[in-house]
């Protein structure tokens, strides 16, 4: 089973997220992403030293700050179920090919660069943002001496 | 065609409904430690934020837990590779330890 | 509803040409004048000064090279029009 499918199965039932800063946050899951990013409701923040705690009735927190999770023996089963319902109405397909999220333009660049232009050759191609002086980038490569002569 | 069996996001939008905490006060933690709070005032898909009369939590040199000094940075944008986690202020509270159970053996 | 959504990116492209004031990952600040940026936010900076804050929240100021390149990497929070001492003056007044 893969982290993500087990992620998946684990909407709407309680969790523990620790952080690389060491802050835990226990609360119900909402929505998660292929990137592991989650909304948690109904949280308690717990410092990383353990003495002070805090209670958000909503939190957003970022895959790539996370070091583990906790799940509930609930959302474990769940998670076997839905793999055998997967299997069931798949046989062929193995429950591989899904989890890999998805394989387009954002996931594929590594995270940056979403949403902006495909040329992002941090030559700030992105129209006009103060170039100063050498602003030709690459078009510069063509020389004085250019003769289009059309005849 | 991603055919998963919850939630599915579309591509290139985030979970995190920034435009429903459009102009509330929102709490940003950053990698790093830094602590943000501030009015919503503008986002974008990678969760880069602009806060508007934002103040940054001291923290404590040692601890490095946030104390109750702060400094006013006022309109500032928080780069979304470097927030670690997003709340809205509004019903959010510091708390006793809700852990201790009432376990008196008496 | 009310006032229009602000792009990040917009608020630090209005920003070029003045003063701007650069919060890093760990306890380092940067304040120039920003002279253009790209996707990733890296900057280039004119007259930057460095500034460490250390424990007790004093600074040792380091001016650097006449224009540099700020790799956005560590790049945390942009203040355009704001600098480490405006702020602390203006928190004084209160």
């Amino acid at each position: 089973m893969l982290p993500l499918s087990l992620l998946r199965a684990a909407a709407g039932s309680p969790l523990l997220v620790e952080l690389k800063d060491g802050t835990t946050y226990n609360g119900r899951l909402g929505t998660c992403d292929a990137w592991m990013n989650m909304n948690l409701t109904d949280v308690i923040c717990t410092s990383a030293t353990g003495e002070r705690f805090w209670k958000l009735p909503s939190c957003y927190i970022r895959g790539s700050a996370i070091k583990y999770l906790r799940l509930s023996d609930a959302a474990l089963d769940k998670a076997v179920e839905d793999e055998k319902e997967q299997a069931q109405r798949s046989p062929a397909g193995r429950g591989g090919g899904r989890g890999r999220g998805r394989f387009d333009n954002s996931a594929g660049r590594g995270g940056r660069g979403r949403g902006r232009s495909g040329l992002s050759t941090g030559r700030g191609t992105g129209a006009g943002r103060g170039r100063t002086a050498a602003g030709r980038g690459r078009s510069g490569g063509r020389g004085p001496a250019t003769q289009t002569s059309s005849s | 065609m991603s055919t998963s069996t919850e939630k599915t996001t579309h591509r290139k939008e985030s979970i995190l409904e920034l435009a429903k905490m459009m102009d509330t006060v929102v709490q940003v933690k950053c990698l790093g430690g830094r602590e943000l709070k501030g009015t919503l005032k503008g986002y974008d898909d990678l969760v880069n934020l602009v806060l508007e009369d934002c103040i940054e939590y001291i923290r404590d040199a040692e601890t490095q837990m946030p104390t109750d000094r702060s400094r006013k940075l006022g309109l500032a944008v928080i780069r979304g590779t470097q927030v670690s986690l997003v709340a809205p202020q509004e019903g959010a509270e510091e708390i006793a330890n809700p852990f201790v159970a009432a376990e008196d053996d008496e | 509803m009310s006032s229009k959504r602000l792009l990040p990116l917009e608020v630090i492209d209005q920003a070029i040409g003045s003063k701007i004031w650069i919060l890093l990952r760990g306890q380092k600040e940067v304040v120039g004048i920003l002279r253009g940026f790209d996707d990733y936010v890296n900057l280039v900076l004119e007259d930057a000064i460095e500034y460490s804050m250390d424990a007790h929240g004093v600074s040792t100021a380091t001016p650097l090279h006449t224009e540099i390149l700020l790799n956005g990497n560590q790049i945390t929070v942009l203040v355009p029009n704001e600098t480490p001492e405006g702020s602390a003056a203006a928190a004084a007044v209160h």
